[in-house]
């Protein structure tokens, strides 16, 4: 069984800044794993713990996506791969779910197989759509259940909880399946000494002195567009359906907070009006 | 986006696509349509004049009852009615073959709006990738405009403008359809709460069409094997003036002590409720029908009361707007505290009781 997990890197939110055309500006921010995608991540390893089988990290973004990589390794993942291409700069949610699921089928993913499923996290902090899990799947032509919760694989489906308003609805899903996972699912798990032992061996540092997987590891790999063989007027800027006209600022409405105790509340809010 | 040189080409958008009208999907849960879909009819509506077109509504379920004349009395010409028996609970597949089957074989719509709901999130991208458009997440804001692309010296025109909060809420991007790679319906899902349903006139008339999608063998492979909806009495919290909400951490005992602080509020004469956050909820010291948040209720009473809760945006989405939040929490850093107008930071166990002796001494947090 392949646990396939979709994992993006994101800037952390707060230090988030944005470029005059109104894109993110990622090249300057700290990054961390989107916090979706490691609870998607979390879910893999315990099916992994749970029914053996690997867990397999696909992202699509820049190089710097390595960091996140070696983080997931270093938690028990297996393998990892980026697709990682100029071209897909710029890329909407629809080019990135057409993307990614061609990527998913190079790899060998294809839906007449029931030996694997996908995982991605519900949301990203910087697309911010929850899209693109179910534009892969529409792409892979395989069944998906957003907001999930829990996860039971038995051998050729899985059961699994998902969030809907005013409680929550249990579905049996076929294998092969997409999962978006919500955030009120497990946490991620620390790092594993015997996995972080054995990812050590394929890195070492870039010129800035960024962990990067080494070349020819085994663990990793890279693909380009042409790699994967997707249509170029399908990725990017030009091949997205939907483009940023505009982004102004809005002002936030802010509170003055009053740190207090109970007495203080009391003339805290006899003040208010 | 309104310059552009003299000697831009100009078209229209739904030209452009052979496309046409505006059109909502009206989810319904239960038999009940959804109130997003009624407040969907008001933009829906308003746009469809600016352009001069019709504005049909789309329902799929197993039962529609009296939906479909609702949808006409809001402003609907056209409404579009898929049912099935095997349509009671959402679930992904048959709802995108419905959607999908009537935009490519039946109808094109330049424009779809859905309800930003755990339905609408999961379906809208689904059709988007299926019949080749784009979507944008979560609007706030709708309306209609011309965009201008240098590259190609191009003006489009007519086309949906769906604007979104982006960037930790510090902007409304606009989101528009790509002029290099136009594609219709521009769909977009709308936040529940956000527009106001227009008033029914139940002697407005309009066309009920059935339709029947042509169902894939495997589009109803995924079962739903049972649905949890917190039934039970109905809590109307839209009205209080002080609403006291718990977190997790408080357990049942810690319920206990806000249904009491509640009460004690109460015998002062104020209008006061209790509520919880998902988490709680979820734990089982709550009843569903007192969630706050995006998928509970939403509220914006004049005082908030906040006891150990963390702030998650789900559970800001519906309380945000309150007048003033008041925030109890162990931790000074999280967003529940940094979002209030007063905090006390400690622990639930110390601060309720000192409340409720405060509110049997009088204290009415200022109502
Ligand atoms: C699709 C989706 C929809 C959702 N819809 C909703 C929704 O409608 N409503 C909702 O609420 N959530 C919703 N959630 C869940 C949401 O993401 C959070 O998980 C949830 O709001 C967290 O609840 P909480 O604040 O009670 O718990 P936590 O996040 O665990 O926070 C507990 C807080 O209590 C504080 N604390 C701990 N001990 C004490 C103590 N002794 N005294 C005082 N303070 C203490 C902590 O510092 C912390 O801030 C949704 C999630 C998803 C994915
Ligand atoms: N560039 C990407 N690479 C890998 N996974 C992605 C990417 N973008 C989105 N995803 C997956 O889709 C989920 C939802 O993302 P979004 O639609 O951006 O909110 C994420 O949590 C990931 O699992």
């Amino acid at each position: 069984m392949d646990y396939v997990v979709l994992l993006k890197q994101v800037p952390k939110p707060k230090e988030m800044r944005v470029t005059a055309e109104g894109t993110l500006d990622r090249a300057s921010a700290p990054s961390q794993i989107n916090q979706d995608c490691q609870h998607a991540l979390e879910l893999a390893l315990s099916l992994k713990d749970n029914y053996g089988g690997r867990v397999v990290v696909v992202s699509m973004g820049p190089p710097n996506f390595q960091m996140s990589h070696i983080t997931a390794m270093e938690r028990g993942v297996d393998e990892t791969v980026l697709l990682s291409d100029r071209k897909l700069g710029g890329s909407d949610t629809w080019s990135t779910g057409y993307a990614l699921s061609g990527t998913l089928q190079h790899l060998g993913y294809s839906s007449d197989r029931n030996d694997w499923i996908i995982m991605g996290g519900r949301q990203t902090t910087d697309g911010d759509t929850a899209h693109v899990p179910s534009q892969v799947a529409e792409n892979l032509g395989i069944p998906q259940v957003t907001l999930a919760e829990t996860c039971e694989i038995e051998s050729s489906y899985a059961t699994v909880r998902r969030i809907v308003e005013g409680g929550s609805m249990d579905l049996k899903i076929p294998l092969p399946c997409m999962l978006s996972i919500a955030p009120t699912a497990a946490a991620l798990r620390g790092r594993n000494m015997k996995a972080a032992v054995k990812v050590k061996k394929h890195v070492t540092k870039d010129d800035r002195g960024k962990d990067v997987f080494k070349d020819g590891a085994s663990i990793f790999r890279l693909l380009s567009v042409d790699d994967v063989g997707l249509e170029i007027e399908k990725v990017g800027l030009a091949g997205s359906p939907t483009i940023v006209a505009a982004a102004p600022k809005v002002e936030k409405v802010t509170r003055d907070l009053q740190i207090t105790d109970a007495d203080g509340l009391q003339s805290i809010v006899e003040g208010w009006q | 986006m309104s310059d552009w040189p003299e000697d831009a080409t100009i078209q229209r958008f739904s030209d452009a696509t052979s496309s046409s009208g505006v059109m909502v999907f009206a989810e319904m849960v239960d038999g009940e349509l959804l109130n997003v879909g009624r407040e969907l009819m008001g933009p829906g509506r308003e746009m469809a004049d600016q352009l001069g077109v019709s504005l049909s509504a789309m329902l799929i379920h197993h039962d529609v009852g009296s939906a479909p004349q609702d949808l006409i009395s809001l402003g609907a010409d056209k409404v579009v009615v898929v049912t099935d028996d095997r349509l009671e609970h959402f679930t992904t597949l048959p709802y995108a073959r419905a959607l999908s089957d009537y935009l490519m074989n039946v109808h094109r719509p330049e424009i779809l709006l859905m309800g930003a709901t755990t339905t609408g999130r999961d379906l809208a991208p689904r059709v988007a990738s299926r019949v080749d458009a784009g979507v944008t997440a979560d609007c706030t804001k709708l309306s209609v405009g011309p965009f201008y692309h240098r590259k190609t010296k191009t003006v489009t025109t007519h086309m949906l403008e769906a604007h979104r909060p982006s960037f930790g809420e510090s902007k409304l991007a606009c989101i528009m359809s790509n002029p290099q790679q136009l594609w219709a319906p521009a769909m977009a899902t709308a936040r529940p709460g956000i527009f106001v349903a227009p008033s029914s006139d139940s002697s407005r008339t309009g066309e009920v069409e059935d339709f029947t999608p042509n169902w894939a063998d495997n589009d109803f492979d995924v079962e739903v094997i049972n649905v949890r909806r917190g039934g039970g009495e109905r809590v109307e919290l839209g009205h209080c003036k002080v609403i006291i909400a718990g977190g997790i951490p408080c357990g049942q005992t810690g319920f206990r002590e806000i249904h009491d602080l509640s009460e004690a509020i109460k015998s002062n004469g104020i209008d006061v409720e209790w509520a919880a956050s998902r988490a709680a909820v979820d734990a089982g010291y709550a009843p569903s029908t007192r969630q706050i948040g995006q998928t509970g209720q939403s509220v914006r009473p004049p005082v908030y009361v906040a006891i150990a809760i963390s702030g998650a945006p789900q559970h800001m989405a519906g309380m945000k707007d309150s007048s003033r939040i008041i925030a109890i929490n162990t931790d000074d850093s999280c967003t529940m505290v940094q979002s209030a107008d007063a905090a006390i930071i400690g622990d639930y166990r110390d601060v309720i009781p000192s409340l409720i002796e405060k509110v049997n001494s009088g204290f009415t947090f200022g109502l």
